[in-house]
């Protein structure tokens, strides 16, 4: 009796002692190194799950490249971007040297976050070729924040809203024609929650639109700016009394025709959804006065067990095939974070040639609307600000 | 008229299920470690509910009531609430991210419901049936007297630990780092998405596991009780 | 070898309880003061006592009521059909509620998912619950003497008092328990009040949730000292009320009236 529970105690402590990795994997000094130890290893990729297209394109496309080229297995790790920054800095503080992820990707108030509490790998660059072809622009800064070697441009958007034609005969033209279309049409437009990544960006558009750029130096958001929009809830679906929790079911709803318009970064993301019959046949792009631009990155978690197979993966990521199939409307539709005049002569008329889509916004009206982000500060002032909207 | 009307009610909401095709089935990892975890953890759950109640019940002990509060002292503890904590503790172990550490806490969040069940029903059969059985060698007293009586409270153990298992998402997501993935934590990333037949495919795997466990334990135990039965004569 | 079970199961239990004093180490410096008068956390308090008072004391009145249908009126077709709701867990229960009232079904306009009652919410909760209480009872009243019932039948006692006589009092400990493990549940629950729920209130589980997995990272402190002080309010309810009917449940387990 006394002797099994002795035995417990034995495997237990084993078990333990067995499964404590104490040891910091370290980074090879050059690529070829780095992607000679990765082979026949596992890259653990953790990024947002709630886009079908994007999994599919890491699923189906990139990873039967990483095993075919450099024998990597990638993992696909589906989870709420806060979620595995949260879980990093879990690790952070029980000083967990070897830990689960190797490459995340992230951005604006999650990467000011990581960064701050130093959960992120420095100086990951140079240890990737294909950096040197990334668009110098992009990669600077971060929602405003310097990236400074902290994380690789992936790639870089737009947000536009996108409306069914069938249904909005005569789409508004700017934020303030949007607000009397929905008195008009009552019900049949919300945002998501601004705990979301887009329904904060989408108030951050209306504050531009109010404030422009002097909002950038103003440490508050006006009250009367809070009292206008609960004034315009009334209007939304369900009245205001309740916003969808996140982007992916502002979709399911206009999926479901019960609200007619839609919103994201990334001005090509309705091509795909339309295409395979989820979003409406006049599925089309609507460009208001001005469209936040955005980058996402690639980062290595400071306690990354595998940040050799992360760089490899990285690397495949920014390599001009990857980025050109994954701006094409066959998976995703994300605009490339290269720059394309860097490119040799054969994939840049690839990337020119890449087909107008029918959902695509005019590239020319995109381009000369696009407006920096306020960066992570304004973010914390539109969750702080916008529950009395709710309300 | 009242029964139809009662069935209606209590049967409505499985109309969901039926409201699309479902996805076809694709046996995955996270199907395969839903099923392991459903297996080992009905089965823990079961073994230890048993025993533990058994000495809560039958042995004198000044640490019993002791014992016994403290048993069910994480009943009242809200498990989101210590779902973090346990992330800290288990992190120390290395247990993050691995089965082992997903298996430890959701034993953790099962064990208190599955010892007062058993607790419950031991009590309500009462000690004088239990007392009897003491008498009868060890693997004769479990064939015998036990199994037989317990039947219906090792199946109600097995279903309620399955069931709470299968409802757990933040813990296991949390705990298993992601890197154990399983149907529930799949159903969260598409029950807001427009996939409506994987969701539903999902929302049937959770429902046809605990009803075929259920089912699966009524038959081997009508052919264990055959077989006892014959013996017996 | 029960004495092994024992002692494995207490160290699984050390787990959580464990866990609650990490609470307390991360909610060290929360402004408690700030907190009450916080409309945001007010509000969730305001709607997640509603919600799960309403939900716990329904499926009680409901489980019980089954419970003596099987029992003293011999209904024993209900205890196959109660079965039924068990299979499903909580997770998938919200799905399948959320299917029938977001408005995939047609004719289901009285009541809506994601609306400020949290009526669909209550609803998913009873349906679960009920044969969960069912089962805790029908388990009380397989040990109930049969000869109270009896007699508060020959006194020729109202029906009413022949329950309040010969059942109730056999009934508290087991009511008692159960209503606490509902409300430990649902009151932090996440998964179903995340997808039936709205914005604004939020039931508490939700917004501590959020809280924690959202960007402010200052707002954690918050999170964990809401989940301790909830933790602890719960004990003190859960000890309160056993100290004060232990009496009354100590004659009964004596089985004698003095």
């Amino acid at each position: 009796m006394i002797r099994i529970v002795k035995r417990c105690a034995w495997l237990t402590a084993l078990l333990m002692l067995a499964a404590c990795g104490t040891e910091r994997a370290e980074l090879a000094p050059t690529f070829e190194q780095a992607a000679e130890e990765a082979a026949q290893t596992t890259v653990n990729f953790y990024l947002w799950g709630g886009d079908d297209g994007i999994n599919r394109y890491l699923d189906e496309f990139v990873a039967p490249r990483l095993e075919a080229a450099y024998d990597i297995e990638l993992n696909r790790v589906p989870m709420d971007t806060a979620e595995f920054v949260r879980q990093v800095s879990l690790d952070k503080r029980a000083e967990r040297a070897n830990g689960t992820i190797d490459l995340m990707w992230i951005n604006g108030d999650n990467f000011r976050n990581a960064a701050e509490a130093d959960l992120l790998r420095e100086d990951i660059l140079d240890a990737i070729p294909n950096a040197a072809l990334l668009n110098e622009t992009a990669q600077a800064t971060d929602a405003g924040i310097p990236t400074e070697g902290l994380e690789v441009a992936w790639g870089n958007v737009q947000f536009v809203l996108h409306y069914d034609a069938d249904k909005v005969k005569n789409p508004p033209e700017t934020f303030d024609q949007l607000r009397r279309w929905t008195e008009e049409n009552p019900g049949r437009f919300t945002y998501p929650e601004v705990t979301d990544f887009t329904g904060n960006a989408f108030i951050r558009h209306l504050l531009y639109a109010e404030y422009g750029d002097a909002m950038r130096d103003m440490d508050t958001i006006p009250d009367e700016f809070w009292d206008e929009l609960a004034a315009w809830s009334p209007n939304l679906w369900k009245r205001g009394e309740t916003y969808p929790k996140s982007l992916a079911q502002l979709d399911q709803l206009y999926a479901s025709g019960e609200v007619w318009m839609t919103m994201g970064f990334n001005e090509r993301r309705a091509e795909a959804e339309v295409n395979a019959g989820v979003f409406p046949d006049g599925t089309r792009a609507l460009v208001l006065d001005h469209s936040i631009s955005s980058t996402h990155f690639l980062a290595i978690p400071f306690n990354a067990p595998n940040p050799n197979g992360a760089v490899v993966v990285i690397e495949e990521l920014l390599s001009p095939e990857a980025q050109l199939m994954k701006q094409s409307d066959t998976y995703w539709g994300d605009g490339t974070s290269l720059d394309v005049e860097k490119l040799d002569q054969t994939d840049r008329e690839a990337f020119l040639a890449l087909d107008e889509g029918v959902t695509y916004p005019d590239p020319i009206e995109l381009a000369e609307r696009q407006i920096a982000d306020y960066g992570p500060d304004v973010i914390d002032l539109v969750r702080e600000g916008w529950p009395r909207v709710a309300r | 008229m009242k029964r139809i009307l009662f069935l209606i009610v209590l049967l409505l909401p499985f109309i969901g299920l039926f409201s699309s095709m479902p996805a076809p089935l694709v046996f995955d990892e996270a199907v395969a470690n839903t099923i392991v975890h459903v297996f080992v953890l009905a089965g823990l759950n079961v073994w230890l509910a048993l025993g533990t109640a058994w000495w809560l019940l039958f042995t004198e002990s000044r640490w019993r009531p002791f014992v016994e509060w403290f048993l069910f002292l994480p009943l009242f503890v809200p498990a989101l609430a210590s779902t973090f904590g346990m992330y800290v503790a288990l992190v120390r172990f290395g247990l993050v991210g691995t089965q082992f550490g997903v298996l430890t806490v959701l034993l953790a969040v099962t064990l208190p419901y599955s010892i007062r069940i058993a607790y419950n029903a031991m009590y309500v059969i009462g000690r004088p049936l239990f007392e009897q059985a003491l008498f009868l060698p060890p693997v004769r007293r479990v064939q015998f007297v036990l199994v037989p009586l317990l039947t219906e409270t090792v199946r109600t153990i097995a279903l309620m630990s399955t069931v709470v298992v299968l409802g757990q998402f933040v813990l296991v997501q949390l705990i298993g780092a992601g890197l154990v993935p399983t149907v529930t934590t799949r159903l969260y990333h598409v029950y807001a998405g427009n996939d409506v037949s994987l969701a539903l495919q999902n929302t049937w795997l959770l429902v046809l596991i605990p009803a075929l466990l259920y089912g699966g334990i009524g038959y081997l135990m009508r052919i264990w009780m055959k077989v006892m039965k014959g013996r017996l004569r | 070898m029960s004495r092994v079970n024992v002692v494995i199961s207490s160290l699984i239990t050390l787990l959580p309880l464990t866990a609650v004093l990490f609470l307390l180490r991360e909610a060290v410096g929360t402004d408690v003061w700030s907190l009450v008068q916080d409309e945001t956390w007010r509000a969730s308090l305001a709607v997640t006592l509603y919600v799960t008072l309403v939900s716990t004391f329904l499926s009680l009145v409901i489980g019980t009521i089954c419970a003596r249908m099987v029992y003293v009126n011999g209904r024993t077709w209900l205890s196959f059909w109660l079965n039924w709701p068990l299979f499903v867990p909580h997770i998938a229960s919200a799905y399948l509620f959320y299917l029938l009232f977001s408005g995939g079904f047609p004719g289901f306009g009285l009541i809506a998912s994601n609306e400020r009652h949290h009526l669909v919410v209550i609803l998913t909760y009873v349906w679960k619950e009920v044969p969960f209480v069912f089962l805790m009872m029908l388990g009380s009243y397989a040990q109930l003497n049969r000869g109270y019932r009896d007699m508060a039948k020959t006194l020729q006692l109202s029906p009413w008092q022949q329950f309040s006589v010969a059942e109730w009092p056999f009934l508290i400990k087991p009511l008692l328990d159960s209503f606490w493990i509902l409300v430990a549940f649902i009151s932090f629950a996440y998964e179903v009040p995340a997808l039936l729920g709205v914005t604004f209130p939020k039931l508490l589980g939700v917004l501590a949730y959020d809280r924690l997995t959202t960007g402010l990272f200052l707002n954690e402190s918050e999170a964990y000292a809401v989940a301790l002080i909830w933790a602890l309010i719960l004990f003190a309810g859960v000890l309160l009320s056993y100290a004060l009917t232990a009496k009354r449940r100590r004659r009964i387990e004596r089985g004698v009236r003095r």
